[in-house]
């Protein structure tokens, strides 16, 4: 049975969080600071987080940093549109994925079970992943193919791709994706990831224009799902 | 105004007559004076009498005076004094020296005196000048307020050159500010033309401040560091040039002061008003995350509560749950609008815009899969051409612009219909069509459509407040672009955004491959 801790200060929230987490036989932790929270983190051991970015005693992303000092564990963050800045901040402090409010439980259940699914699966394994549309990639081989066809990506493409790659099912923000595949030193460049993520997206999608995998998070970043 | 206090002026200058009198009296009652000891005192003493009193009136009245009662006195010393007496004739020959040398001694010890007298004067002089500077200075240093400098440009010109001033100043615009009738009248015959063509000289830095005089007043420029700030009006209060008696030199500290305290209060207001500013945005903004923390919350709750009572079991009977998805979907609804009010009230409140190069195809594309459900009855075709340019652009904004245009295709037209979404760059600019072939839009209509609370045909069942095109037309015109809606000749209704193309950075670089 997984432990999933809860840190929101709206106690209506934490209530129907836990019990469609409860329904999916979860066992639910609650704490509505910050403080609270860490303390719970520690105590509980918990499978994964959902992080409130707006807390009484201060920003989700501080809790984030905290946690990630001496946890890998996935977080979730839950937001509010048009706080992309608060957003990138949970997410470059080690934030995994992020909700926006409202949500529908649907989907919180869905993005909570591909966080837990790829905290296991981290573990390495060889085969080959498998993308929407029939593209696959093996990562020993640095072999992509579409259709059973191998597809030409340039070294870039492939660092892009390889990067969202490993971190399948989480949000990848722009500086994130620079600072891996270009450098450090062209973290303010966000544009360079988008353009070469037009070029991937040529190669590797059906509808550039209606991605299947290499998703779009506007105005954060990129997400890539694995079939 | 006050009346400037009696001026001391240069003795020298202008001796006054009562001066020789006093040195005729003076070596007149001296010769009086001496006359009684005529037997006894040494006629070398009688010249030290003589002397003193050239001091004396040359300490008092100055240089002129002086040189009288030397030369009255050497001829008065050779008429009562040396033998014979009671005639300027001169028995001993000796006597000649004597007058000579006590002539000389007179006119020297006359002249010191009076340069002692002259240093003096200046001395006193400087000190004044520096005093009222060091008022002016501290006057002007506690002005808050342009009020505040003119009254302490007033004072001052009125005690040092008994003038009165008037300060123009110039507006953001550089355009010299001109008072009410009433204020210039009051002045005097005030030409604002020389004033306006004495603030569009400019001065090179250190360049002395030039009089330039129109009629009896003289128009000085207040050149500060930054700018030009107006211009100085000076005008004398009784008809006598002030360019004459002004000291240059102070003048020109004096509009230098008056130049910086204007310029600093104007920084001051500056500052102020950005303070005001600031402060402004930050209770918009404190209040827009408040009240939409507020409105969400309980929304987020709704729904959420709504879809775990689904969820719950045992199963609960068919109408309950008809009721529940009523629930859910009318608070999904409600949160749409929210959000659309939400984004309204963003929008005019001032945005801050985060600009970053965006590809097109990639914000289309987060349009369509986030209004993915509402369109699935919907053929949308995307046509973009392969090297279209990047645009420098808000994506979240310009997302809601494209959500907002989905959407209302979505809304007026029937399922089935075809949604074109086609683009191209035109004259400078990235032109953006989303066509339909829907009953396209009421003939008359097509502007008004972007107002506010406008929704479509009057009557129609349609939900929304009617803020969705007025977000997209306010989206747009953030971005420096237009938005304009028409119908196609072949039926539908035809958006077309335009957007500003600017200088796309270089983009070979990013696809260029960085060292591993």
């Amino acid at each position: 049975m997984s432990n999933i801790l809860i840190v929101e200060d709206e106690a209506e929230i934490r209530r129907f969080v836990r019990h469609a987490l409860e329904m999916e036989r979860m066992q639910v932790f609650e704490a509505a600071t910050i403080e609270r929270g860490l303390i719970e983190a520690g105590m509980r051991k918990p499978d994964l987080a959902i992080v409130d970015l707006g807390l009484p005693d201060g920003d989700g992303a501080d809790f984030v940093r905290q946690l990630r000092g001496w946890s890998a564990i996935p977080v979730l963050v839950l937001s509010a549109r048009g706080d992309e800045a608060q957003k990138i901040a949970a997410l470059d402090a080690g934030a995994d994925d992020y909700l926006t409010k409202p949500f529908g439980i649907g989907e919180m259940l869905a993005r909570v079970r591909a966080l837990m699914r790829r905290a296991i699966r981290s573990g390495g394994d060889a085969a080959p992943l498998q993308m929407a549309g029939d593209v696959e990639m093996d990562v020993a081989t640095r072999n992509v193919t579409r259709h059973g066809q191998a597809v030409h990506l340039t070294p870039t493409e492939f660092r892009l791709l390889a990067c969202l790659v490993a971190n399948a099912g989480r949000v990848m923000t722009y500086r994130q994706i620079v600072r891996e595949v270009w450098g450090p030193s062209f973290a303010d460049q966000s544009h360079y990831a988008r353009v070469c993520m037009q070029h991937l997206r040529r190669k590797l999608e059906e509808d550039p224009a209606r991605p299947a995998f290499l998703l779009t998070e506007i105005g954060v970043g990129y997400r890539l799902v694995l079939a | 105004m006050s009346r400037p206090p009696p001026r001391d002026d240069d003795p020298d200058r202008h001796p006054a007559w009562s001066g020789f009198a006093w040195a005729i009296a003076g070596v007149a009652f001296t010769t009086l004076f001496a006359s009684p000891w005529r037997p006894t005192l040494e006629s070398a003493n009688i010249v030290m009498l003589y002397l003193l009193v050239v001091v004396v009136v040359a300490y008092l009245f100055g240089r002129w005076p002086a040189t009288v009662a030397a030369v009255c006195g050497v001829a008065a010393f050779d008429f009562f004094f040396v033998p014979p007496h009671f005639s300027f004739a001169v028995t001993d020959v000796q006597y000649l020296l004597t007058f000579a040398v006590m002539l000389a001694t007179g006119l020297a010890i006359a002249h010191l005196t009076a340069r002692l007298r002259q240093q003096a004067w200046q001395a006193r002089q400087r000190e004044r000048q520096s005093t009222e500077l060091y008022q002016l200075a501290r006057a002007l240093s506690g002005a808050l307020s342009d009020e505040q400098i003119a009254e302490a440009a007033t004072r001052f010109f009125g005690c040092s050159f008994g003038a009165r001033v008037l300060i123009l100043l110039c507006d953001q615009q550089g355009e010299l500010v001109v008072p009410e009738a009433a204020v210039l009248a009051g002045f005097g015959p005030v030409d604002t033309n020389v004033a306006r063509a004495v603030l569009g000289r400019d001065l090179p830095p250190g360049e002395r401040l030039p009089l330039v005089e129109a009629g009896d007043m003289l128009c000085l420029p207040l050149t500060a560091p930054m700018r030009t700030r107006g211009v100085l009006l000076v005008a004398p209060a009784d008809s006598v040039p002030v360019a004459a008696t002004a000291q240059r030199l102070q003048l020109e500290t004096c509009v230098a002061l008056i130049a910086i305290a204007v310029e600093r209060v104007h920084f001051v207001t500056v500052a102020r008003q950005a303070t005001v500013h600031m402060e402004g945005e930050r209770l918009r903004t404190t209040l827009l995350s408040a009240l939409s923390h507020d409105l969400r919350t309980p929304l987020t709750a709704i729904l959420g509560s709504a879809e775990s009572m689904r969820l719950a079991g045992p199963a609960l009977p068919a109408g309950h749950m008809a009721l529940i998805d009523a629930v859910r979907d009318q608070a999904r609804r409600t949160g749409e609008l929210v959000e659309n009010m939400l984004d309204m009230a963003r929008l005019e409140s001032g945005v801050q815009l985060r600009r970053e190069w965006q590809p097109l195809e990639e914000i289309i594309g987060s349009a369509l899969g986030a209004r993915a459900a509402m369109l699935a009855a919907h053929t949308v075709t995307v046509v973009l051409p392969p090297d279209l340019p990047l645009i420098e652009c808000d994506a979240t904004l310009i997302e809601r612009l494209f959500v907002n245009l989905l959407e209302n295709a979505a809304k007026f037209t029937p399922a089935g219909s075809a949604i074109d979404i086609t683009a191209a760059v035109e004259d400078g600019a990235l032109c953006i069509k989303v066509a339909d072939n829907g009953p396209g839009i009421e003939h008359g209509r097509e502007a008004r459509i972007f107002d506010k609370f406008e929704r479509g045909q009057a009557g129609a069942q349609t939900a929304g407040l009617g803020l969705g095109l007025a977000i997209c037309r306010a989206v747009v015109e953030v971005h420096g672009g237009s938005i304009r809606a028409e119908n196609a000749r072949s039926g539908g209704a035809v958006f077309n955004i335009r957007l500003p193309l600017g200088n796309p950075p270089p983009v070979a670089e990013s696809t260029r491959d960085a060292a591993p």
